[in-house]
């Protein structure tokens, strides 16, 4: 049986709008008012700091991130402080994950594993790091991940490195770990001129690995926020 | 007649588990599938839910304890805590 996904892509927009837009669908799939859904969307300069995040990984004040336009923001997904910011894409899944018969820590496995297949088609060799979560390429971070599951659905997710400007992961220790780079496509030397095909393979690949069949509908944030 | 909250199998293989945030208090009335905490591991963030309805009798973790899989963390009453 397949499930059917809706997508709804919020393009750029504001972390705490977008997290107001996830809340909302997240209670509304909870009571069946809407159905599965996968969320798309570009931040502004944002560091967010996991249930698992220590306060010495921040490596600027908060006043020099005002100053560096970067904002910063607490939440309640697991794992420890990361950055978000255009040229990032964050993709988070409102799942019911018992419909498709995963453990959490599968569905975790399953979200790197729809990025090493994207990853993939733009000849690049994503891979696992052992003990260690999120999509690599050599020692470089390419896409973390971090979710939260409430009555048994997902949110949060996946954010892959497209273009970001890296020098912002500088004034932080990414995820708390000390001794590993970040990468983006476009450091590998892959440029991403259609964004809409980009997702699309994404859907394709994540249609392939958890049995969904996902389509587009028409959005309008002001419906939710 | 009290019901046993217990940490579910949400991660194998996770080394830490940590209860980072009780959202109920001795003697609350939940429901069934009401979150009850905020439990997470490395990357990992769930909410543990009542599994009936009934009243808070007692939370047997502090937050920030780390717990395993399967322990008992709470006990659910089907009578009113006497005030």
């Amino acid at each position: 049986m397949s499930f059917i996904i809706q997508t709804l892509d919020l393009g750029r927009i504001d972390y705490r709008k977008a997290y107001a837009i996830q809340e909302k669908i997240h209670q509304d799939c909870y009571e069946n008012r809407t159905q599965d859904t996968i969320i798309f969307q570009e931040n502004d300069p944002i560091f967010t700091l996991g249930r698992n995040s220590s306060q010495d990984h921040l490596l600027r004040s908060k006043e020099e991130l005002i100053d560096l336009g970067i904002d910063l923001e607490y939440v309640d997904r697991g794992g420890d402080i990361t950055y978000h910011g255009p040229g990032q894409l964050v993709i988070s899944p409102i799942l019911h994950i018992k419909n498709h018969s995963l453990s959490v820590h599968q569905y975790l496995r399953n979200l790197e594993e729809t990025v090493i297949r994207l990853l993939r088609k733009y000849a690049i060799d994503g891979q696992r790091i052992a003990g260690m979560s999120g999509v690599w390429v050599g020692s470089e971070k390419i896409a973390a991940v971090g979710i939260a599951v409430q009555h048994g659905i997902t949110r949060h997710g996946i954010a892959i490195n497209v273009s970001p400007d890296l020098t912002h992961f500088n004034y932080i220790i990414p995820c708390g770990i000390q001794d590993k780079g970040v990468t983006s496509l476009e450091k590998l030397g892959v440029t991403i001129t259609d964004q809409k095909q980009f997702k699309v393979d994404y859907l394709i690949e994540f249609d392939s690995i958890f049995n969904t069949t996902t389509h587009q509908i028409q959005f309008d944030k002001r419906e939710v926020v | 007649m009290n019901t046993e909250v217990k940490v579910p199998m949400f991660a194998e293989g996770a080394t830490k588990i940590q209860i980072r945030q009780w959202m109920v208090a001795v003697g609350d009335n939940v429901k069934a599938g009401d979150s009850l905490c905020e439990a997470t591991t490395d990357k990992i963030s769930i909410y543990i839910e009542a599994p009936i309805s009934g009243y808070v009798k007692s939370l047997l973790v502090e937050e920030d304890d780390t717990v395993a899989i399967d322990q008992v963390i709470a006990l659910i009453s089907d009578e009113p805590m006497e005030k």
